[in-house]
Parts: structure tokens; sequence; C-alpha cells
């Protein structure tokens, strides 16, 4: 999961230097409807990958 | 590197940072499914296990059972034998010594026998309390399995959620990427061919290269000048969709220029002399400066017949280039009334 995190990590950096250099709506957008929510859903399933983790580790002791 | 390179790089990057998000999302996806599967097989194997235990402590208590039955019986046989010795023994003590001697080994055989039923009633304390354990724990794995296949079944689902949406938002950027790219190889194109050297494109290297003269916004947050040439800024999903071959370079360049640069110019009292230096700043005359486009998108705006949707009868060519772009809204001329009825009229008669 680290490597969708880091992904998408790569990709908003990307995207500040477009909006950087561009300065415009465009590049606003961009960033604003693509790269934030493929931020959000990497988040959200990593979050959702370590809470399932987390629920089978306690779940697995009494295996 | 030109600032048109590096322009051009920087969507590549993006280009490739979304291909390599999109290949690390279902990488990781499959990796997390694996991994909770590899996790469900073991408590389905848990549980195996715990089943066979059960029925091993339910076969160590049939046994016990059986043993103690057998002691049992073992000391009502010995009790018998016992009374029945007993009232063998002669009561004269010459000939009583066959007797004793026989209730004697009686009374031994019945001791023996309770002591195999006392062990045996042991056996089978112990061998229900190791059953009462082994419900137990067979409960608790089988539970312990549910949650774990609830859990893993949790995140299949918002997986299923987030790898969708997160699909839907590559094929977005990707479609944004490519109208940029085409949008930047525009915009150089008009800077190759523009009436004037130095064109802003060249100087920022980019398609937001007018909001160095004009200032970046959003057209939305600026309120007030729609009301000078009485527009109306409406959702673009209320218009009529209209084919995208339908826009030229023009409208596509109207709307560029309308998105990026023309808004923030608008407000104010003195709207025209700042136009005026950021056209005379950016060295354009002629159609693409930006009192043209002020000409022709809002002096000769979309014009609409009330909706639903709204019916487009003049300016398609700025609708199929907003559509296009992406843009979500757009100022436009809402007739209404007898204007409305008028315009339907030439509409039906075939002028549209």
């Amino acid at each position: 999961m680290s490597e969708i995190r880091d992904g998408a990590d790569r990709l908003r950096r990307t995207s500040e230097d477009i909006g950087a250099a561009w300065q415009d709506a465009a590049s606003r957008r961009f960033r604003r409807e693509v790269v934030d929510g493929l931020v959000v859903a990497a988040v959200a399933l990593d979050v959702a990958e370590s809470r399932a983790q987390q629920e089978i580790r306690e779940a697995s002791r009494d295996l | 590197m030109t600032a048109a390179h590096s322009s051009q790089e920087a969507l590549q990057r993006s280009a490739r940072g979304i291909a390599v998000f999109g290949a690390a999302m279902i990488a990781g996806d499959a990796a997390a499914r694996s991994s909770l599967r590899s996790h469900e097989a073991r408590a389905a194997e848990a549980l195996e296990g715990r089943r066979a235990d059960h029925h091993d402590a339910q076969s160590e208590l049939g046994s016990a059972r059986g043993a103690l039955s057998a002691a049992r019986t073992r000391v009502q046989a010995a009790q018998v034998e016992v009374s029945r010795a007993h009232a063998a023994v002669d009561p004269d003590p010459r000939y009583s010594g066959p007797g004793l001697a026989r209730l004697r080994a009686a009374e031994g055989s019945l001791s023996a026998a309770r002591s195999d039923e006392s062990r045996a009633e042991q056996q089978v304390v112990r061998a229900r309390r190791a059953l009462a354990e082994a419900e137990e724990a067979m409960r608790r794995c089988r539970a312990a399995g549910e949650r774990i296949h609830a859990a893993s079944e949790r995140y299949r689902r918002s997986a299923l959620s987030y790898v969708g949406i997160s699909g839907a938002l590559i094929l977005r950027g990707r479609a944004q990427l490519g109208r940029l790219s085409g949008l930047l190889d525009e915009y150089h194109a008009i800077g190759a061919y523009g009436s004037a050297p130095g064109a802003s494109a060249a100087s920022s290297g980019g398609p937001g290269a007018g909001a160095a003269a004009g200032g970046s916004g959003s057209y939305a947050a600026i309120a007030g000048w729609e009301s000078r040439w009485g527009l109306t800024t409406v959702p673009l999903r209320d218009i009529d969709t209209v084919g995208s071959d339908e826009c030229s370079a023009r409208d596509r360049w109207d709307v560029e220029r309308f998105e990026n640069a023309l808004p923030p110019l608008l407000a104010g009292e003195d709207w025209e002399r700042r136009i005026d230096a950021a056209d005379a700043a950016s060295g354009r005359s002629g159609e693409r400066t930006l009192r043209e486009v002020v000409r022709r998108l809002l002096e000769n705006p979309v014009t609409v017949l009330p909706g639903p949707p709204l019916h487009v009868v003049a300016g398609r060519g700025h609708v199929a280039a907003a559509q296009r772009a992406g843009l979500t809204e757009l100022p436009v001329r809402c007739l209404a009334g007898d204007a409305a009825d008028d315009a339907g009229v030439r509409v039906d008669g075939g002028v549209r």
C-alpha cells in the first residue's frame, strides 16, 4: 500500500509543479478534480487495508 | 530547456504519474486481497483443527463413559458376590473358615471394582471438561474466522469503490492532460503566427500564460460583470449537448481565454482599460485580443431558450468548446417571454 501513497505523493508534487509554473485555471482544475481525488482515494484505500489487517490481527488471537 | 519544453515535460510527468499511480493501486489492491485470502484460508484451516479436536474430545468422553459403565457393572457383580459369600458363611466357627475366605475375597474384589469405578468417574469428569474446552475453542475459532471474513469483505467493498473512483479519475485526468497538451500545442502555434512577437505563452510557458497579464482566478468568484451584458452564468450540464466537432479553433481560443485570463479583468468600472492594457502587454492584435474575445463571447453571447434543457439558439461553437474544455459553467443570455417565443418561431422556421 505504501506504493500507492508514494504514487499519489509523486502525482501531487508534479501537479503542484505544473500549478506553480502555469498559475492557471486548467491546472488548478486538474489538481482539484483529479490529483486531489486520487490522493484521497489512495489514503482511503490504505486506511481500509490497515483497518482490515488490524481487525484480522486481533481476531487471529482466537484462532 | 525552454519553458514550452518544460511544460510539455510536466504534462508527460503527470501522465506518467497517473499511469504509475494506477498500476500501483491495482498491484497494491491485488497484494492486499491475496494477503486477506491467505488469512481467511488460515482461519478455515484452524477451524478444521478445532473441529478435529472437538471430535477427539467427544470420542474420549464416549470411551470414558464406556469404562465407567463397565466399572459399575463390576461393582454390582462384586456386591452380589459379597452378599452371596456372606450368606454362605457357616455360623459354626468350626466350619466357617472356607466361607470367610470366600467373603474376604469377594470384599477385596468389590473394593478393587469401586476403585476402578472412582477412576472411571474422574476420567469422565476430565473428558467432559476437555469436551467443553474444545467446544469453546471451536466457538471462538469460528467467531474469529467470521470476523476475519467480515473484515476482508469490508476491505473488498471499500477497495472496489476506491479503485473504481480512482479508475474514473485516472480516465478524467488523462482526458484533461490530453486537452492541456492540445491546448499547449495550439497556444504555441497561435503564438508562432501571432501578430506580435513575445506572446505571453512563450514567456510563461503554458495555457495559463494569460494569467500573467490578467491575473488568475475563478470567474465564478468574481460577481457582477455578467449583468453588464445581461448574462446569467448557468451550469453547462443544463445546456443541450452540442457536438464537439461544432467548435472552431477560435471558439476554443475564446473559451480558453475566458477560463484562464478574462474574468479577473472584467471586475470594476475600468475593465476596458485593463483589457486594453493586457492586450498591449501580450503584444497581440486583431481577433486574438481579449477585446475581441469579449466581443465574441460576451457582447454576442451564447443564447438559450428556457429549458430544461436550455436549448442553444446561438453560440453553439462556444458551447461545444466549453464542453470540450471541461468547464462547469458558462455565461449565457436566456431568452424569456416574447423573445423566447420569437426565437422559437425562428428556430422552427429553420433559421437555427
